[in-house]
């Protein structure tokens, strides 16, 4: 394995932890909150307390979240499947007539984002767990800058593209990378808060 | 038998002089040859030479041949018959088991001969072999006669064997199926065949006839090859295969020319070769220098052929194959295809590209001239646009400006071009052979990253994510 695809490898992994990790503490969160409350006031449902602990975060910090969610798998695939570089056998190039037109990129983008609504509109449950957190306006903001902070990253493996396949740029990769990885970690940081806190 | 009678002949005459001798000079017929005669007072003894005997003899032939003719049945020995003669026995001697045969099995079969006559008594014995085939009780001989003189027995079991110099395989016997052999045997008297012995001998392998079931291995062909074409009907053209027959049979090939719907001509076109094969087969060759089966008329047309071939018991025939394709009279001329680049010599694969060739088209009104380019990715590919020119003794340039033919997929491949045209060139051909390009550009974004189009293609990116999050957040999460 070359450097450059372990470059690669890497960020995927990470990228899949990070996704799988805040899945998962954000279930353990919910659990632990339901026990402690279970062992105060007696009999009652998981929905009821579901219901309960959820707090409105505003249609604007919404709106923007699930932007940003959707461009931060735009931007993942840009990165890793939008020239032959990672995966030879499946990338956007390899859809011709796509890819050789002059809106081929934005439709790339929207099957992408489309694929993600999609998932996302069917497991209404996971895309809610914001309400669950309690979040200050900084931290608000801080989540939906990574809309720009993604579409930065969004540019720059376009940029990748156009160079393709001349010039290894790997500065301008880890940037791609850095920037994705950033963007996931903000996403995911009430998740993480929570669990730090508890845990402390 | 003439032999026979000159000696009787002399015995005839030394009796006549002795007769003479006690009659005196002058007798009847007396030798008028000269004679040496002995003095004695009582007889003279007269002593003749051959060569006066056999004057006499002319003289007398010549002279009273009524007289002679009798005389030479006087004196002939008559065909001796005797209550004790007894016809020889004749059986077959086939030491084989099997009563079926290959054409090209060695047959080892002889006839074997008892004579119990004493050899005053035996005759000569006339010996064939003859053979019965299938469906026919006729039979016909297969050999030259043997004869078996009366002194050839063996002494002490007297009989002898015959083997026929001309039977060394069964395909000398000239048929095939059931067959039936036996001998003929004849004496000057009698005629009688070996089927009317009293039975066989099984113990020695011999019988009084041997039934035989003869198979034929067919003969074979194999390796047809013919030009195929497309080729001018004057280049040199052969049709070659190689023929085989395991029995060694003479074969007859017959190449059977077709027209392009396998069907024969109103005149058919065959020609045929005999041939004896070789053990590994031998090759028939049918050329056009020495058949002359085509001409300038056949410029232009297809054809297919056939063979048929047999060894004179099996005919069979091969499949129907392909050729010789012959190349129309040519009635343009093309010459210079060309390719350039528009706008540098980059060969991306969203440049356009100047395709070209110069074409001589003294006859056609309309000739289409069409343009095909070729990459891994999209292969054999037709510009949509044909060109169309009219008739020109000069060369005319045929141009495809700017033509557009490769996209994202062609990336870093080798790309290839040819034309078509609607009329026979100087080769015959409907178009050019496929003329090699260079290798596309490995670039495969075609626009910068500062270009109205990438920015568009970001934004609407951006636009789209900022929507949808918008309609999602009213549609599903309030």
């Amino acid at each position: 394995m070359t450097y450059s695809y372990s470059y690669y490898l890497i960020g995927l992994v990470l990228f899949v932890v990070l996704l799988a990790g805040g899945a998962l503490l954000h279930r353990l969160n919910l659990v632990r909150t339901y026990n402690r409350l279970l062992s105060v006031s007696g009999g009652v449902s998981k929905e009821k307390v579901e219901e309960a602990l959820f707090t409105p975060q505003g249609s604007n910090f919404n709106a923007a979240v699930i932007s940003a969610w959707m461009l931060l798998f735009v931007a993942l695939a840009y990165f890793y499947f939008l020239t032959p570089r990672v995966f030879p056998d499946l990338n956007y190039f390899l859809v011709a007539d796509l890819a050789s037109g002059p809106l081929g990129l934005f439709i790339f983008g929207l099957v992408v984002m489309l694929v993600v609504g999609s998932v996302g509109v069917v497991s209404l449950r996971l895309m809610k767990f914001y309400g669950f957190y309690g979040m200050s306006r900084g931290m608000k903001a801080v989540i939906m800058l990574t809309v720009p902070v993604l579409m930065v990253s969004i540019s720059f493996s376009v940029y990748l593209g156009t160079l393709y396949p001349a010039g290894d740029a790997t500065g301008l990769k880890a940037a791609v990378l850095a920037t994705l990885l950033f963007s996931q970690i903000v996403l995911l940081l009430p998740v993480y808060i929570d669990t730090w806190e508890a845990v402390r | 038998m003439t032999r026979k009678l000159i000696i009787i002949l002399i015995v005839f005459i030394c009796l006549l002089g002795y007769v003479e001798g006690k009659e005196g000079p002058g007798g009847p017929g007396g030798s008028t040859g000269s004679s040496d005669t002995g003095s004695s007072s009582s007889k003279r003894i007269v002593k003749l030479d051959l060569e006066s005997m056999i004057k006499n003899a002319e003289t007398w032939k010549k002279n009273d041949p009524e007289e002679f003719e009798y005389l030479k049945t006087l004196l002939s020995k008559p065909f001796v018959t005797t209550d004790e003669y007894r016809w020889p026995s004749a059986l077959m001697y086939y030491p084989s088991s099997g009563a079926t045969v290959n054409r090209n099995d060695e047959l080892d079969i002889r006839s074997y001969v008892w004579n119990s006559n004493p050899i005053e008594i035996r005759r000569v014995l006339y010996i064939t072999l003859e053979i019965g085939e299938e469906g026919s009780d006729e039979f016909r001989p297969i050999t030259d006669v043997q004869k078996i003189q009366t002194n050839e027995y063996d002494k002490k079991y007297n009989f002898t064997e015959r083997k026929w110099p001309e039977i060394e395989y069964v395909r000398d016997l000239g048929a095939t199926g059931n067959v039936t052999l036996r001998i003929r045997v004849q004496d000057g008297q009698y005629d009688y065949n070996s089927t009317d012995m009293s039975g066989d001998r099984p113990d020695e392998d011999m019988f009084k006839e041997i039934s035989l079931v003869i198979i034929n291995n067919p003969p074979q062909i194999t390796d047809m090859s013919a030009n195929q074409g497309p080729v001018h009907w004057k280049d040199p053209l052969e049709y070659a295969v190689l023929v085989e027959d395991a029995d060694g049979d003479p074969v007859a090939v017959t190449l059977h020319i077709l027209d392009e719907d396998e069907n024969e001509f109103p005149e058919p076109i065959n020609r045929t070769q005999q041939v004896i094969p070789e053990a590994n087969g031998t090759r028939v060759t049918f050329t056009n220098a020495e058949y002359n089966f085509f001409d300038k008329d056949d410029a232009g047309k297809n054809f297919t052929y056939s063979y048929s071939y047999g060894d004179g018991m099996d005919r069979r025939e091969t499949k129907t194959m392909q050729g010789p394709h012959f190349r129309p009279n040519p009635e343009i001329r093309v010459e210079k295809t060309d390719m350039e680049p528009v706008g540098g010599a980059n060969y991306y694969w969203w440049q356009g590209y100047d395709f070209s060739i110069h074409v001589q088209n003294p006859k056609m009104d309309n000739l289409t001239v069409s343009l095909y380019t070729d990459t891994p990715g999209h292969p054999d590919t037709r510009y949509p646009k044909d060109v169309v020119i009219g008739r020109s003794n000069e060369f005319v340039k045929v141009e495809f400006p700017d033509v557009h033919p490769f996209d994202v997929e062609d990336c870093d491949e080798q790309f290839g071009y040819r034309f078509r045209y609607s009329a026979p060139d100087q080769d015959g051909k409907y178009f050019t052979e496929n003329i090699p390009g260079e290798r596309i550009n490995p670039k495969i974004v075609r626009y910068s990253i500062y270009s109205w189009v990438m920015v568009t293609n970001i934004l609407l990116v951006l636009l789209i994510a900022l929507l949808g999050g918008i309609a999602m957040e009213r549609w599903f999460y309030r």
